[in-house]
This record gives C-alpha cells, sequence and structure tokens, in this order.
C-alpha cells in the first residue's frame, strides 16, 4: 500500500483517541450530572422501595420494563449488521462494523441493569444464578426471565469478543504509535504481532463469531418477547410476538447506528470515511426493517381486531382510541408514516435525511415498548381491576440517567478506541501497488517461497 | 393426603367485605391507606367483585368474591424466576416470602390478578399495629404475597389431627374468610373426600370456576345465582 | 539456543517486495523456518496446517449444550422438584437453556483456541517494540536468523531489494 495513504489514514482514524478538547469534557460532565441524579433517584427508589413509581396493581410493570426491552433491541444493531455484513462480504461495511458492535456491547450493559432496577429486591438480584447455596436455592429454569439470563449472558459475551477480536491489530497499533495510555493497548493487544499466522488465524477467528453472533442475536429477542407472550395476558399471548421483537430490535438498532455515524461523522471529523453512501445504504436497510415492521404490526392488530374476543379487544381499544391513542400513532407516525417516505426517495436519503428518519424511528420502537408493555397489563382479564398508569419522576429520571450512561459510555470508547477499524478499512483500499489487484486481496495470490 | 378447596355461594353473597375485613386481621395485611388506595395499590387477599348491569334506575349489583385460586395449572408458577411460588403437596399454591426478589411476573401472568405487592414496607395506622397475628410473618417491601387459605390454620389443625392421631376432620380448618362470611356463603375443606360438606357442594349443578376456559384448573368452586 | 544466533530486521515498504526479498532468499538456501514476517495488513500466507477454530468451537457448544441441558434437566431430576402436576422436566425450556449455553460454549471455545493457536497473551520482547513501531508506520517487517557466515550475504540481499536494514544481533 502507499505509504503516505497508510499514514494519512492512520492520522484520521486515531485523531479522536489521541486529540481531546473541551467538548469531550463539557459532554462527560453533562451526561455524569445526570448520570449523578439517576443514581440518586434509583438509591431513593431502593430505600423507600417501589411505592415511589407509578405502578400499581395491575399494572406493576412500565417504563422500566419498556426500557429493558428498548435496549436489548438497540443491541441489536452491531451484531445483526455487522455479521450480516461480513458474512456477505459487504464491503461498505468497514467504516461503521466497530461503530455498531460498540452500541451492541454497551445497550447490553444499560438493558439488564433496568431488570436490576426493577425488581422489588434488587439486593438479591444473584439468586437467579445457578449456585450450590447454604439455602438450598435454585433458578427455575422454566421461567422465562432464566431464559433471558442465559441467553444474554451468552450474547454478551458473544459480541464482547466479536468487539474484541477485529479490534486486536488496532489495539497494537495504538500501543505501538500512542504516546499516551500505553499500559492499556499494551495489555489489551495481548502481544499482537502481526504474523501471517496471527492474521489468518484472526480472520477465521472472525469470520466464525459471525456466523455465530447471528443466531444468539436472534435468540436473544425472541426470549425477550416471550416473556410477553408466554403468559395468557390479552395482546400479549401471541405467536408472532418472537419473530415481531426480533425485526423490531433489528429496526431499532439500525437507527441507532445512523445516529452513530452522523454524530461520529461531525464530532470526530470522519467525513471522508463515513460518506453519503454509507448513510444511503444503511438508510435502504432502514426502509425495508420499516415495511416488515410495518407488516408486522398490521398482522397483529388486524388478527385481533377480526377476531374481536373481548379481552382482547378491551386492550385494542385502549390502545388505539383509549388513553393510549397518542402513543400508539405517535408510534405509527414515527415508525413508518414519516421515516419510510424520507427514506424511499433518493432526493430525501441524504445524511440529514437518513438521520432525521434514524431519531424518528428510535422514538416510536420506544413507544412500542411502552404501547405494548403498558397496554396489556392496564386490562387484565377481569374488569373490574382495570386501571390506568403513567410515570413519575423517579422512573423518568433513571430513564434519562440511563440514556445519558449509554452516551457516556459511548463518548467513553470513543476516546479509548479508534471507532473505525484501522486495519479494515486499509485493507479495503485499493492498492498503489500493482501485484495487490483487488481490495482485501493477499499474499496468496503469489504464495510465498517455502 | 387432604385436597384444599373452597366453595363460593354468590346466591347467598351479599358483597358485605366481612371477609375482606377478617382476611386483613388474620393475615397482617398492611393498610395501605387512602392514598395509595386511589393509586391502586390496596392490599385485599379476598376481595369483592362488584359488576353492575342495566341502565339506570334498574341496575343490578352483582357481587363475586375474588381470591387465589390455587391453581393446579398456575400460571404464575412457571414464570417465578427464583422459585417463591410453587405447588405444594397439598394443592396449595405457596408463597415462600423470603425467596421472592420482586420480579412481579407471577402477579403480571395471574389471570385473576389477585397477587399483591409490597411497594413499601408495611404500614398499620394506631392501633392496628398492636393486633398483629404472631402466626403470621409480615412481609417487608419488595415481595409479592397473597392468599394462603390461612395456611397458618391448616398446619395447626394438622398439628392437632396428629397429636390426638386421627384424621383432620371436615369443617376443622376454617380460613379467615369462611368463619367470618355472616351468610355462609363460604365453605372450606377437603376435596378429596366425597363426604365433605365443600365436595358436595361442588357437586352441584350451580358450580363453575372462574375463567375456566383458560385451563388453570381453579380450586375455588363458585356456586351461580339462582336455585339448583 | 537457537541453531540461527544472527538475527538480521528489516523493513520494507510493500509486502510485494518482501515477496521478491523471500525469493530471493529461498535461492539462497534460507528456508521458511528462518524468516518471521510481520505486518499490519492480513497477509494471507498459504497456511497448510489447518485452524483448529472452527472445530474448537464446534467441541465447545456440544460441551456447552450438554452443561446446558444437565442444569436445567439433570438438577431438576435430581432435586426431585414439586411442580404441582406439571412433568419435572419441562423440555422446551431445557431446549432454550442447552441453545444459550450450546452458544456461550462454541464463543469461548472460538475464543480459546484463537488465543492459543495465535500466541497471544504473551508479551513482547525489546526488539519487537521497534517492529511495532515500524508496523504502526505502515512498513513491513521482515526478520532472518542465520548463521554467522549468511549474514553479509542476507543483508545484501535485503538491501537489493529496497529494505532497510535495522538490527543485526
Amino acid at each position: 500500500m502507499d505509504q503516505a495513504a497508510a499514514v494519512a489514514i492512520h492520522r484520521d482514524l486515531t485523531r479522536p483517541v489521541l486529540e481531546t478538547g473541551r467538548g469531550f469534557y463539557m459532554t462527560l460532565a453533562a451526561l455524569g450530572t445526570v448520570m449523578a441524579w439517576a443514581l440518586f433517584c434509583w438509591g431513593y427508589q431502593v430505600y423507600h422501595g417501589l411505592g415511589v413509581t407509578g405502578f400499581n396493581r395491575p399494572v406493576f410493570w412500565g417504563v422500566y420494563i419498556a426500557n429493558f426491552i428498548f435496549w436489548i433491541g438497540i443491541s441489536h444493531a452491531g451484531t445483526l449488521i455487522s455479521a450480516i455484513l461480513r458474512v456477505t462480504q459487504a464491503g461498505w461495511r468497514r467504516p461503521i462494523t466497530r461503530c455498531a458492535e460498540a452500541i451492541t456491547v454497551l445497550a447490553l450493559m444499560i438493558g439488564p441493569m433496568f431488570i436490576l432496577i426493577d425488581l422489588g429486591r434488587s439486593w438479591l438480584f444473584y439468586w437467579v444464578l445457578p449456585y450450590p447455596s447454604e439455602r438450598g436455592l435454585w433458578p427455575n429454569f422454566r421461567s422465562p426471565l432464566l431464559w433471558d439470563v442465559s441467553c444474554i449472558t451468552t450474547y454478551l459475551i458473544g459480541s464482547l469478543t466479536y468487539l474484541y477480536l477485529p479490534m486486536i491489530p488496532d489495539l497494537a497499533l495504538l500501543r505501538d504509535s500512542t504516546p499516551c495510555r500505553r499500559w492499556l493497548y499494551r495489555t489489551l493487544a495481548l502481544g499482537w504481532k502481526g504474523t501471517p499466522r496471527q492474521w489468518h488465524r484472526l480472520e477465521t477467528a472472525i469470520s466464525v463469531m459471525a456466523v455465530l453472533i447471528i443466531p444468539i442475536a436472534v435468540s436473544v429477542h425472541t426470549v425477550v418477547s416471550w416473556i410477553f407472550a408466554m403468559t395468557l395476558n390479552p395482546m400479549w399471548h401471541s405467536t408472532i410476538f418472537a419473530p415481531y421483537f426480533v425485526v423490531g430490535a433489528i429496526f431499532s438498532g439500525i437507527a441507532i447506528l445512523l445516529l452513530a455515524m452522523s454524530i461520529l461523522r461531525k464530532s470526530a471529523r470522519l467525513e471522508m470515511y463515513l460518506r453519503p453512501v454509507h448513510f444511503n445504504n444503511v438508510g435502504l436497510l432502514l426502509l425495508a426493517l420499516s415495511l416488515i415492521w410495518l407488516y408486522f404490526t398490521i398482522a397483529e392488530y388486524v388478527t385481533t381486531w377480526y377476531g374481536d374476543l373481548p379481552e382482547e379487544m378491551a386492550v385494542f381499544r385502549y390502545k388505539l382510541a383509549g388513553p393510549l391513542a397518542p402513543y400508539f400513532w405517535g408510534m405509527v407516525a414515527c415508525c413508518f408514516l414519516i421515516p419510510a417516505p424520507v427514506l424511499a426517495f433518493k432526493k430525501t436519503r441524504t445524511i440529514a435525511g437518513t438521520t432525521a428518519a434514524a431519531a424518528l424511528v428510535v422514538v416510536g420502537m420506544w413507544l412500542e415498548r411502552y404501547v405494548i408493555v403498558v397496554g396489556t397489563l392496564t386490562h387484565p382479564r377481569l374488569a373490574f381491576n382495570w386501571r390506568d398508569y403513567a410515570p413519575t419522576w423517579v422512573e423518568l429520571s433513571i430513564m434519562a440517567g440511563a440514556f445519558a450512561y449509554f452516551a457516556f459510555l459511548y463518548v467513553l470508547f470513543t476516546k479509548l478506541f479508534p471507532i473505525i477499524s484501522v486495519w479494515e478499512w486499509k485493507a479495503g483500499l485499493p492498492s498503489a501497488s500493482p501485484p495487490r489487484p483487488s481490495p482485501g486481496a493477499t499474499l496468496s495470490h503469489e504464495p510465498l517461497p517455502r | 393426603m387432604p385436597q384444599w378447596g373452597m366453595v363460593i355461594d354468590l346466591d347467598r353473597c351479599t358483597g358485605c367485605n366481612a371477609c375482606v375485613a377478617a382476611c386483613h386481621a388474620e393475615n397482617n395485611l398492611p393498610i395501605a391507606g387512602e392514598e395509595e388506595a386511589a393509586k391502586g395499590r390496596s392490599f385485599h387477599w379476598i376481595r369483592i367483585e362488584r359488576y353492575i348491569e342495566g341502565e339506570y334506575p334498574n341496575l343490578k349489583t352483582r357481587f363475586i368474591p375474588v381470591l387465589c385460586q390455587h391453581c393446579d395449572e398456575a400460571p404464575c408458577e412457571p414464570v417465578c424466576p427464583v422459585f417463591a411460588t410453587y405447588h405444594s403437596p397439598q394443592g396449595l399454591n405457596v408463597q415462600v416470602y423470603n425467596r421472592c426478589i420482586g420480579t412481579r411476573f407471577c402477579a403480571n401472568a395471574c389471570p385473576y390478578t389477585v397477587r399483591h405487592f409490597n411497594w413499601f414496607d408495611p404500614r398499620w395506622p394506631e392501633p392496628l399495629e398492636r393486633q398483629l397475628n404472631p402466626e403470621v410473618s409480615v412481609r417487608t417491601k419488595g415481595m409479592i404475597e397473597k392468599c394462603t387459605f390461612c395456611i397458618q390454620r391448616i398446619r395447626k389443625a394438622a398439628d392437632l389431627a396428629k397429636d390426638e392421631e386421627r384424621p383432620v376432620g371436615d369443617g376443622e380448618v376454617q380460613p379467615a374468610c369462611a368463619q367470618s362470611c355472616p351468610t355462609d356463603a363460604i365453605v372450606f375443606g377437603d376435596l378429596s373426600d366425597p363426604g365433605s360438606r365443600v365436595s358436595k357442594l361442588a357437586s352441584q349443578r350451580r358450580a363453575f370456576r372462574l375463567q375456566e376456559d383458560l385451563g388453570t384448573q381453579p380450586r375455588v368452586i363458585y356456586l351461580k345465582e339462582g336455585s339448583e | 539456543m537457537s541453531p540461527f544466533p544472527v538475527r538480521i530486521i528489516a523493513s520494507f515498504h510493500d509486502l510485494p517486495t518482501v515477496q521478491q526479498a523471500l525469493a530471493d532468499l529461498e535461492h539462497q538456501g534460507i528456508g521458511r523456518n528462518q524468516w518471521e514476517l510481520f505486518s499490519s495488513q492480513p497477509v494471507g500466507v498459504d497456511e497448510n496446517e489447518k485452524s483448529f477454530i472452527a472445530r474448537s468451537a464446534l467441541i465447545g457448544g456440544i460441551l456447552g449444550a450438554v452443561g446446558g441441558g444437565g442444569l436445567a434437566a439433570g438438577t431438576a431430576v435430581a432435586m426431585g422438584l414439586q411442580t404441582g402436576g406439571m412433568p419435572t422436566v419441562a423440555y422446551a425450556p431445557v431446549g432454550i437453556i442447552v441453545f444459550a449455553l450450546g452458544g456461550l460454549g462454541a464463543v469461548i471455545g472460538t475464543l480459546i483456541s484463537f488465543f492459543a493457536e495465535a500466541g497471544l497473551a504473551r508479551f513482547p520482547d525489546p526488539a519487537e517494540a521497534e517492529i511495532g513501531r515500524r508496523l504502526s508506520r505502515g512498513e513491513t517487517v521482515l526478520s532472518v536468523s542465520c548463521q554467522p557466515h549468511e549474514s553479509p550475504r542476507v543483508e545484501k540481499i535485503l538491501k537489493l531489494r529496497g529494505a532497510e536494514v535495522y538490527l543485526e544481533a
């Protein structure tokens, strides 16, 4: 490769890691303030009890569980985008895979936190883990919550691995070229030297992980949906919930990815790397998912309406024409009505257009989770117990804290690690030297002498 | 082994709420208070549901006391991640307070909405805190609780019968709600004994079970209004 | 003690010249066991020995699945779960746990075999720190070990191909 180009890429992509401006500290301070407030609110809730929330009987779950589903959904950004793009060898994936994988890992740190916050006795959360104890306690593997514990654990470890493996060569690069934080990169690079054998093994391991992570990711939102679908509750007990949730998860994941790309493009000055073509391609993916999401939503609601069971219709009406109607129609507007036309036309599928559409989709998918959780719970089968729900300041503060925490971790991540894979970007360049004709071409075109 | 069950005769129920008060006293139910009750956080292991039929002025109010149905196929049991709720060999749906971590999944899974969550530590207005039943544990914040069929009374009767080397007799165990019902609408006993009063009542043609179509196999049998 | 006491490290500007240099060295009888290549770019050399990573993932997956089955079904049987008329072992939930832990086993299998085969988690010696610095500048580094009498010849070949020989030890 052209050495000047290599140096330029290296400089561009490691610049956010090396140069720290005032904006960085101000962002962290602002996010940290929100987080500190949320932490206080959580302490307040633990001290006084869950009564400080808006929960009641029958609405035992609310904003927290909606956030749990939402964040686990967001986590489908990385793996499903980057693994599918890697498996299909889409060349344009190079600048966005790590950006997406980081979203996955960080969102997976936020999501399960909401289960912890939602517990009546948070301090006993570890009782769901299988370990022999003097109390003779054992978790119940029949519970969908245990399926979640198992699948999310696997997914977290899997996606951490999937984020880490392709990062090793870049960590070695930073170890060798960075004046600061050497101990960190030195430790994490694990002595990577870049021998042909290491490169070969790395590519093997990445492709094995890309294949592995797809079914694991699908299983995670499947079991999340089964928390609801496995009960007998009206409009939860639905056979299409698993694929509906998985589609929604990928949908919201792509939207968050677009938002992150758009923010990084400006804040990390990566205009040369995150180009309009990437926004165009990811925008098309978002459009496809918007249509699939609409299809599932129609399938779910039309069959309920036609079936006309009284218990189901109570929930149905509450969602479409009752107090939840603004949330429901807001969801339809944010997930389909507005973003789909914006994404459909080439003229509006610009960076600004896709970013705006993605922001709406994120909001819309949050509303979907809220409508699903709250709609059913307000209308249990025995009509005597129907009751509305509204979150309190404690719940909203903790939710704001989670969003701030996610942003905080993401900003920190982009500060510590190059958010675009340096070596993958270089490997994708058409080389100046003649014997390497195509992107990704390697020495194997002319076998090395033995 | 006895298989405990209950019959509630809706023809006799006047909706007087004596069972609710008795249950509060027997089982140390916290008093939510006016403000919390308005938020939907009242504690009643048994409640009188009221359904009003007809148009004003020709109204008819119908009552149905609803408590934990102790389902044989209970939707709440499999969903608990820590086995805090499980099925006892005597057919009771048992809640182990100390095991509960407060996911409230069981409460959401229950089609009868009879499970209650301790939103705060329990409170009693003066002087109710002085009449707590020493045989029933007080629950703390963050736990689910619900009707136990007055398991402390079942235990006591079983212990006494064991001391006297005889089986527990019919009518010997009386939950607080059955004991306090002025019209004798609530009858408790062993469903596996065909001679028991509860079995005989349950075999009437008036008998039905709440939301039987869900397949939950409830242990509480209701008798329709009207004569046999 | 290595049979080749002298080590010559040279850096090149691109991979093709390295290839040519390696061909020259081969002519001079310097074989595969005498050189090592370091690159900041993927180099897909012809690896005759097959990687064990995929098989390791499979083995890990099977172990994880068996462990998951033991955890979910085995303990229920061993403890004699009281389920109120439902079967002691519920097959669908066991299947889910088997799937999840099978996936976990496969991930861990992949990770372990990758670390082992790539020789990671070992820290570089000081000579290699300089290699790293050169790699980070986009250069490709070749390290050749040889007998003392071969070293002038090796050095000449490398320099002819435009390399910068920066270390001889």
